[in-house]
């Protein structure tokens, strides 16, 4: 149905040519859901833009074919290739909020997508838009015709685009990381209906992702991409429980997954020769200089939070009175130094509001902050101050959260020089030091920030994180922008710098699996309230809650396969 | 009422409050502007080379009203502005209100003719280069831009001038006719100082487009509608072109309020009667009436082509229309 043969495209430098996928093949079968796997900058969303004829005009196909029922869609006159497009073949994307357009209402949009290629009534066309949200499961379909794209939440407004891809009922639906901009229960959600789709109206589904849990939720075969290339085909079942090639057993190992042991994440490693391979590296040892391991045990938590709370007033309507959103609910927990507290949640769920709140950012209007047993939640900003060395926190985006202008030692040093620590010459071997600490060589210090990639990039922040020596790092969402075997190097990084510089981390994360990996508790958060709070093998063995419980489910797992093959 | 109704009603009302308040504010600055200013507006008025004897000079004080305390002369200015009334003229006692009346609508005639030249050049200008983003036809219509912007109004109306009524003698290089008299002679009049003042304005506007439209060229929703199948004429009219609108429409507005104040030279050039040649002789003659009488013009104009602005902004984009919401 759509075969892609020995597809190359490549990127127009300044330099000439630079390829981005070389020789892809592959091919859907009708019903098939065939799953296209790889990290970011493997070449997997440039394939599917490629396929359909969006290349940007930067990239162009140097050789391949794509055929579409036997007709090589690269060889198409753009109209002729329009007349595809949404017909054939449709595609979902994966920022749905940003895939619509923002200043005309849902309803027109779909109904504008159906009368491109069909020959109907516009009423005719609304009714048919508004079955189509039924059929998307959309709460309340009429409401959500005339509403904008900002009054739906993701998970609604990407009900919307596959309400809009299914419309002319397409032979391929091609989606582009469909539930990665969402949470956990609304990706099971799409998910669900992106299957229910597929056997209703028989389209095939080529479903890109980097996501191997999803791929294993939801995929019939799996194509495994890595810097261009096609590294392994095979079926689902196939790949998980034995994979071929080095790079798929490495990829499936590096990812943390629910029930998996605690213990150091398999990084992906290339040696001289370009082969890949999966390491697990040893744990550092704890330097003799950093003296004995301080003991913890029956001392006061290093962090400790008593009913704190922080609300935000709201309008409903423009003539209503404000009414009280309570973004933080009496929320009480404790750290103890040296571990590690998981806090999950969904979006909007309070938990960035709360770890503002906890280094200051913010007031909380009520409650109590104790670090290390003093109250720091009404102290004044200049009382402030010297807490202010002590908490530091590490942010979720490492392109948005370094200064570009600045250089790596000016961003690592900045701290140190805020508080007016050290000379020049201190500074600079205090900077040393923190880039041998998270283990990016000394050469890094006189570079910018583009110079380096995602998981490099975070590391300079976790540098900076540590300028000052702090006992508590908070980290918000630090890893989810990351890559799966990035995201192992940079969490294997966080626990050996725990052991080395004694620090006591709040790691905030949507993804349960990376906080069961790294975390010593566990704290639920939904609207605002703590659900449950426990220690973490507890909670992830026997959840009480029924959120909880939920949230697991809602995961995708390829544990079962992974046990067998004995990997971990 | 309908929450999205009642929504706009409440903005439209904050709007129009907001801009009474910047009224307000503006009047009153210019009313201490000219109360600090230097000279006598009373020896002026009776010529001080001769030399006016005590009495006279009271005398004229007390008629003009200016023997009173400040805060009675302010309060009694801003009543009578409030009606409209801005005293007479020192030179030969007409009401001031007759000379703003009779200027204000040549003005707002040029400058909105001249807004619709440089939207009607700028705007499709600006969509042909981002269209053809980096290409020689960007190159070319990116740099007759800052041409344009940069060769100052005085200059290219004198080329114009030169050549549209001198050389080709289509055109009457300046004057005004009234319309009543002659509608023909009244339009022709009219377009050479609107395309001069046109032409250095489409050049901004045209900038505008170009980035404002490549901003949205690039969203995530633009190639969403590709792949739906939409034509690619479509997407740019009904999409793009519309997503782009705000900026560009916030400049055209914030040049049309310019041109309220801002045609002294080519109303001067082109010999068009309008309120800036009217502050102009009056800033001259020390007519503090007729001064304070065009400028407060000016002023409603600009913050109310600013409101008109604001509101059409909710029009074009839901996100503003809810968003106080």
């Amino acid at each position: 149905m759509l075969e892609v043969r020995n597809l190359s495209i490549a990127f127009k430098t300044s330099a000439g040519l630079k390829p981005a996928v070389r020789g892809i093949d592959f091919t859907i079968n009708p019903g098939e859901i065939l799953g296209l796997v790889g990290e970011s900058g493997s070449g997997k969303t440039i394939t599917s833009l490629g396929v359909m004829g969006l290349l940007p005009p930067n990239a162009v196909v140097t050789a391949g074919e794509v055929l579409v029922d036997g007709v090589d869609m690269l060889k198409l006159s753009p109209a002729e290739l329009r007349k595809l497009r949404g017909r054939h073949v449709a595609m979902i994307f994966q920022d749905p909020m940003a895939s619509l357009d923002p200043i005309f209402t849902c309803g027109d949009q779909i109904v504008e997508a159906i009368l491109l290629h069909e020959n109907i009534s516009k009423t005719q066309a609304r009714r048919k838009a508004l079955e189509l949200l039924e059929k998307v499961h959309i709460p309340d379909p009429a409401r959500t015709m005339r509403s904008y794209p900002h009054e739906l939440s993701g998970g609604q407004c990407q009900r919307v685009m596959i309400a809009m891809a299914v419309s002319c009922k397409p032979r391929i639906i091609i989606a582009d990381e469909p539930t990665t901009a969402l949470d956990v229960t609304v990706q099971k959600q799409v998910l669900d209906l992106l299957r229910g789709l597929n056997q209703e109206v028989g389209a095939a589904i080529l479903l890109i992702t980097h996501d191997l849990g999803v791929i294993y939720e939801v995929a019939d075969r799996v194509v495994v991409m890595y810097a261009g290339e096609k590294m392994e085909e095979a079926t689902t079942q196939d790949l998980f429980t034995n994979p071929k090639s080095d790079y798929a057993k490495a990829l499936i190992d590096s990812m943390p997954a629910l029930g998996s042991k605690h213990g150091r994440l398999p990084v992906i490693e290339r040696d001289d020769a370009g082969n890949v391979r999966s390491v697990r590296p040893e744990p550092r040892i704890r330097p003799a200089q950093a003296g004995p391991v301080p003991d913890s045990a029956g001392r006061v938590p290093l962090l400790e939070l008593r009913e704190l709370c922080k609300s935000y007033w709201v309008k409903p309507s423009p003539l209503s009175t404000p009414v009280e959103m309570r973004a933080v609910d009496k929320v009480s927990f404790a750290i103890a130094p040296r571990t590690t507290l998981g806090l999950v949640g969904e979006s909007g769920c309070g938990k960035t509001t709360l770890s503002r709140a906890v280094i200051r950012l913010s007031n909380p209007d009520s409650g109590q902050i104790l670090f290390k047993g003093k109250d720091i939640a009404k102290l004044s900003e200049s009382e402030m101050l010297p807490f202010r060395r002590e908490i530091a926190m590490v942010f979720q985006n490492p392109y948005g959260s370094l200064n570009p202008r600045q250089t790596v030692s000016d961003l690592v040093a900045a701290p140190m020089i805020i508080v007016g620590e050290g000379d020049s010459g201190e500074r600079g071997r205090r900077v040393a030091h923190l880039l041998d600490a998270v283990g990016l060589p000394r050469s890094a210090a006189s570079k910018y920030p583009h110079e380096f990639s995602g998981g490099q990039r975070q590391r300079i922040a976790v540098a900076r994180a540590l300028a000052l020596k702090p006992s508590l790092v908070i980290c918000d969402e630090a890893v989810s922008a990351l890559d799966v075997s990035v995201q192992a190097q940079v969490l294997n990084l966080l626990k050996d710098l725990q052991v080395e510089f004694d620090l006591t981390y709040l790691f905030i994360s949507h993804d349960l699996s990376v906080v069961e990996h790294v975390s010593d508790t566990v704290a639920v958060m939904q609207k605002g309230r703590i659900v449950e709070y426990g220690p973490a093998d507890g909670i992830f063995a026997a959840p009480k809650d029924p959120y909880t419980r939920m949230l697991l489910d809602a995961v995708p797992t390829i544990g079962v396969e992974r046990a067998e093959r004995g990997a971990l | 009422m309908n929450p999205s109704i009642a929504g706009a009603l409440l903005l439209v009302c904050r709007k129009l409050l907001t801009a009474f308040v910047q009224l307000l504010v503006v009047a009153t600055l210019i009313f201490s502007v000219m109360y600090i200013m230097p000279g006598d507006p009373v020896l002026l008025l009776l010529g001080a080379e001769s030399n006016p004897s005590p009495e006279a000079v009271a005398s004229m004080r007390s008629q003009l009203g200016l023997d009173q305390p400040v805060l009675t002369q302010y309060f009694t200015w801003l009543w009578n502005a409030l009606h409209l009334d801005f005293g007479n003229s020192l030179t030969n006692g007409y009401p001031v209100s007759s000379y703003v009346l009779a200027n204000l609508p040549r003005t707002l005639e040029l400058a909105f003719a001249a807004i619709i030249v440089a939207t009607l050049i700028g705007v499709p200008l600006g969509i042909a280069a981002a269209l053809k983003r980096g290409s020689m036809r960007d190159t070319v219509l990116t740099s007759i831009a800052t041409v344009g912007i940069s060769v100052p109004v005085y200059i290219l109306g004198t080329l114009m001038v030169l050549f549209f009524s001198i050389k080709l003698g289509w055109l009457p290089a300046s004057g005004y006719t009234d319309i009543s008299r002659n509608v023909v002679e009244h339009f022709r009049k009219l377009a050479l100082p609107a395309l001069a003042l046109g032409f250095g304005l489409a050049a901004s506007i045209a900038r505008m487009t170009r980035s404002s439209m490549l901003e949205i060229l690039g969203r995530d929703f633009v190639r969403a509608l590709r792949a739906k199948g939409m034509p690619e004429r479509r997407i740019i009219w009904q999409h793009v072109l519309r997503n782009a609108a705000i900026p560009i429409v916030t400049i055209i507005g914030l040049q049309l309020g310019n041109l309220m104040g801002g045609t002294v030279l080519v109303e001067a050039m082109f010999n068009w009667p309008g309120l800036s040649t009217l502050l102009v002789g009056a800033v001259s003659a020390r007519n503090y009436p007729l001064v304070q009488g065009a400028m407060l013009a000016i002023a409603a104009l600009f913050i109310v082509i600013n409101l008109a602005v604001e509101l059409f902004y909710s029009l074009l984009d839901p996100r503003i229309r809810r968003k106080r919401s």
